[in-house]
C-alpha cells in the first residue's frame, strides 16, 4: 500500500461530492434531498481541507469552517421550513409540493 | 503555530464597514425592538423609521466613502467604486421595499419586526459580496443574502404555495451553493489563492489556461452562481418562490438576490478569472441566449402578472449576461461592466415599481392576474400610470430608464463585436413589449371590475412616486451614474 | 481547449452511466417479494405497535434546530482560543462582539418561547 496523496483525497470527495449530487437529482423526500445537500457540501470540505494541507495554507481549513457553520445555519433554516410544511400536511415527499406548475 | 497571524488591523480597516454596519444596526434593532415592544402602530411605525433611516444612512456613507479606493483587512474588503455602486443599489431596493411594505405586511397579519430584521440582514449579505475581494466573504455573503430570503419567501406561512415555493428556492439553491464551494474549493486548489487579486496575478502567469483542474472550476463556479442570478437553465425554482412569497418580499427577491449574485459574478469571474475570459465568455453567451428567450417567450403564456413579472425578471438577467458576455479586460475601458452595473441599478427601480403596483392591487383587495388591471385607469389613474410608467421602462421605451439600461447592453456587445448577440436583445425585447403591453391595454382599454376597496397607502403612494421619478429622471440624467459605474475597476 | 471539455465530459458520462448501469443491475437481479412485515418500518426487530407518524412533538425539532445553530457557533471560538496569545484585546474585542451578537439572537429564541418546554 503507497501513503496517500491529494489525489486519494480528491477522488474521495469527488465521490461524495457525486453521490450527494445523484442524491438530489433522483430522491423524491425533502429530507434526503436535504441530507444528499449536506453531503455535497462535506464533500466541500475534504476538497478544502486537503488542498489546504497540500498548499500548506491555512485559508483551506477557515474556508472549511465557514462551510460548517453555513451548512448549520441552512440545516436550521431548512428544517424550519420542513417543519412548517409538515405542520400543514402529513408528509415530507417532494412530488407532493408540486401545487405550482409552469 | 508554524505561520504566525500577523494582525495589523486599524481603526482605517474599519472604516470600509461603516455602510455595513448601519445595516447590521437595523437588523438587531428591529429585530429586538419588534421581540420586546407590543404590536401597534406607533411600534410599526418606529420600526419603519429605523428601516428608512437605516438605509438612507447606508447610501449615504458608501458614497461619502467613494472616490479612495481602498483595501482593508489584509485585502480582503474593499471599498472601491464598484462596490460602493452595488451597495447603493442594494440598499436602494432595500428602502423602496421598506416603502412598499411598511403598510401591506402589517395588513397581512405578518410580524414587522422580523420582517425588516431579515430583510436587512440580507440586504448586509448582499453588501457584504459588494465589497468582498475573497473567494470566503462572497460565499458567506451570498449566503446570508439567500438564507434571509428563504424565510423571507416562506412568511406567508398561512398560505401553502408560499412555504413549498420556498421549500423549492431552498433545496435548489443549497444545492447551486455546494456546487458554488466546490467550485471555489477547485479555485483554491488550482491557484492557492483565496483572494481574487491573487487568484488573478497568479492565473496570468500560467502557459495552460485550458487546464482541465481549471475549466472545472471555472464551471463549476458559473453554473452556482448562475443559480443564484436565475440564469437558464437553473431558473427552475425561480417561478415558483416569486409566485408564493408575499408580494413585497417578490419585489426585493426579484432584485437584491439577483445584485448579489451579479455582484459575486463581477467580482469572482472578472476579478478573480478575468485571465480566463476566453475560457468563460462562451459559456456565458449561451447562457445569456438561453435565458432571454426562455424568459421572455414563457411569459407571453402567462395569464398571471406576478408570475409574467418573474419570467420577466428572468429575462433581464439575460440582457445582464449579454453585457458580461462582452466583456474584454480591466482596466480597458469598454463599456461592458458599467453597462451591467448600470443595468442592475436601473433594474432595481423599475422592477421593484411593477410589483409595487401589484401590492397596492392586493392591499386593495384584488388578485394577480391580468383581469385584476382591468380598467384600473378608470379606478385608480395614479397607480395605473405608474405601472404604465414601469412597464414601458421595462419594455426598454425612451426615454425611460430602462431604455437607457439596454442601450448601454447594446451598445457594450457591438463594441465587443457581438452584433448578433445585440440583435437578439432587440428582437426579443420587441417580444416583451407584448406581454408588458398587454397589461397597460388591460388597464386603459379594459372594462373596470370594481373599485378597488379603500386601504391606508399614503406612505406607499411616496415610494411608488419616488420610483416613478427615477424611472424618468435618471434615464435622462445617467451620465453621473454611468461616470461612477465606468470607475469600477479603479482599485482592482 | 475543446479536448479538455471533452475529458470532463467523458468523466460525467461515465459517472451516470456507472451509477444508471449499478441502479439496473440491482433491480433486475434482486428478488421483490413484499410482505406486510417486510414493508413495516425496522425497529431493532420489536413488533411495531403504532405507525411511525407523530411520534415526535415539532417542539423537540426546534429546540434541536436551535442545539444546532448555537452549538455550531463555537467552532469559531477555537481558532481564536489557539490564537488568543497573538491576537490579543484586540481579538478579545472582537469575540465579544461575535458573541453579543449571538446573545441578541439568543434573546429573541426566549421572548419568542422558542425554548419554553412544554
Amino acid at each position: 500500500m503507497g501513503e496517500l496523496t491529494l489525489g486519494h483525497f480528491l477522488t474521495l470527495s469527488a465521490l461524495l461530492f457525486v453521490i450527494g449530487m445523484l442524491g438530489v437529482l433522483t430522491r423524491k423526500n425533502i429530507l434526503i434531498i436535504f441530507m444528499s445537500i449536506e453531503l455535497m457540501l462535506n464533500a466541500v470540505n475534504v476538497s478544502l481541507i486537503a488542498f489546504g494541507r497540500y498548499l500548506d495554507s491555512i485559508a483551506g481549513q477557515i474556508f472549511a469552517i465557514f462551510v460548517i457553520t453555513i451548512a448549520a445555519a441552512e440545516a436550521a433554516i431548512g428544517l424550519g421550513l420542513i417543519l412548517v410544511l409538515t405542520r400543514r400536511q402529513d408528509s415530507v415527499d417532494v412530488t407532493s409540493v408540486s401545487l405550482l406548475k409552469e | 503555530m508554524d505561520n504566525p497571524v500577523a494582525v495589523a488591523l486599524t481603526l482605517e480597516d474599519f472604516k470600509i464597514l461603516i455602510p455595513h454596519a448601519i445595516v447590521l444596526a437595523v437588523a438587531l434593532l428591529t429585530l429586538g425592538y419588534g421581540a420586546i415592544a407590543a404590536p401597534s402602530p406607533g411600534r410599526n411605525a418606529a420600526l419603519t423609521v429605523i428601516s428608512v433611516f437605516g438605509y438612507l444612512g447606508a447610501i449615504v456613507a458608501a458614497l461619502l466613502l467613494t472616490g479612495q479606493p481602498r483595501t482593508a483587512f489584509s485585502g480582503m474588503g474593499a471599498l472601491d467604486d464598484m462596490a460602493v455602486f452595488l451597495i447603493v443599489v442594494i440598499a436602494a431596493s432595500a428602502l423602496l421595499t421598506v416603502f412598499i411594505s411598511a403598510q401591506t405586511i402589517p395588513a397581512w397579519d405578518m410580524p414587522l419586526g422580523e420582517y425588516y430584521s431579515l430583510l436587512a440582514f440580507s440586504t448586509l449579505g448582499g453588501m457584504l459580496v459588494a465589497s468582498a475581494v475573497d473567494l470566503v466573504m462572497i460565499f458567506v455573503g451570498i449566503e446570508l443574502s439567500s438564507l434571509s430570503v428563504f424565510v423571507l419567501a416562506a412568511f406567508a406561512k398561512r398560505r401553502r404555495e408560499s412555504i413549498e415555493g420556498a421549500l423549492k428556492y431552498f433545496l435548489l439553491s443549497s444545492f447551486a451553493t455546494a456546487i458554488l464551494i466546490y467550485g471555489m474549493a477547485w479555485t483554491y486548489g488550482v491557484t492557492g489563492a483565496t483572494n481574487l487579486n491573487d487568484i488573478s496575478l497568479r492565473l496570468a502567469t500560467y502557459q495552460d489556461r485550458t487546464a482541465p483542474t481549471l475549466l472545472l472550476a471555472a464551471l463549476l463556479l458559473i453554473v452556482g452562481l448562475g443559480f443564484k442570478a436565475a440564469a437558464v437553465p437553473f431558473h427552475m425554482w425561480t417561478p415558483d418562490a416569486y409566485q408564493g412569497a408575499p408580494t413585497p418580499v417578490t419585489a426585493f427577491m426579484s432584485v437584491a438576490p439577483k445584485v448579489t449574485a451579479f455582484a459575486a459574478i463581477l467580482r469572482v469571474l472578472v476579478q478573480g478569472l478575468g485571465p480566463l475570459r476566453e475560457q468563460w465568455v462562451p459559456l456565458v453567451i449561451v447562457l445569456s441566449v438561453l435565458t432571454m428567450a426562455l424568459g421572455n417567450l414563457v411569459a407571453i403564456a402567462q395569464r398571471d402578472v406576478k408570475r409574467m413579472l418573474a419570467y420577466s425578471s428572468i429575462a433581464h438577467t439575460g440582457y445582464m449576461l449579454v453585457g458580461l458576455a462582452a466583456f474584454r479586460q480591466i482596466g480597458g475601458g469598454d463599456e461592458s461592466i458599467p453597462s451591467v452595473l448600470f443595468y442592475n441599478f436601473a433594474y432595481a427601480f423599475m422592477n421593484i415599481g411593477a410589483f409595487g403596483v401589484l401590492a397596492w392591487l392586493q392591499l386593495h383587495g384584488k388578485g394577480t392576474t391580468i383581469d385584476d388591471f382591468n380598467g384600473l385607469a378608470v379606478t385608480a389613474w395614479p397607480q395605473a400610470a405608474a405601472m404604465a410608467f414601469f412597464l414601458f421602462s421595462l419594455t426598454g421605451v425612451p426615454p425611460l430608464l430602462g431604455f437607457y439600461a439596454k442601450y448601454f447592453i447594446i451598445l457594450a456587445a457591438i463594441e465587443a463585436g457581438y452584433t448578433w448577440l445585440a440583435v437578439v436583445v432587440v428582437l426579443l425585447s420587441a417580444v416583451s413589449a407584448y406581454y408588458y403591453l398587454r397589461v397597460v391595454a388591460a388597464m386603459y382599454f379594459g372594462d373596470p371590475a370594481g373599485a378597488p376597496t379603500p386601504a391606508r397607502t399614503r406612505f406607499f403612494g411616496v415610494g411608488l412616486g419616488a420610483m416613478v421619478l427615477s424611472v424618468a429622471l435618471f434615464g435622462i440624467l445617467s451620465g453621473p451614474v454611468l461616470d461612477l459605474a465606468r470607475q469600477w475597476y479603479l482599485a482592482l | 481547449m475543446v479536448d479538455n471539455y471533452a475529458i470532463i465530459l467523458i468523466m460525467i458520462l461515465t459517472v451516470l452511466g456507472f451509477g444508471a448501469l449499478l441502479l439496473s443491475i440491482g433491480v433486475l437481479v434482486r428478488p421483490y417479494k413484499p410482505t406486510p412485515r417486510k414493508l413495516q418500518s425496522y425497529e431493532s426487530g420489536v413488533p411495531n405497535i403504532e405507525p411511525l407518524k407523530g411520534r415526535y412533538t415539532p417542539r423537540f425539532y426546534v429546540i434541536a434546530i436551535l442545539f444546532v445553530i448555537f452549538d455550531i457557533e463555537a467552532i469559531f471560538l477555537f481558532p481564536w482560543a489557539v490564537a488568543f496569545d497573538q491576537l490579543g484585546l484586540f481579538g478579545l474585542v472582537e469575540m465579544v462582539l461575535f458573541i453579543v451578537i449571538l446573545l441578541i439572537g439568543y434573546a429573541y429564541a426566549w421572548r419568542r418561547g422558542a425554548l419554553e418546554w412544554v
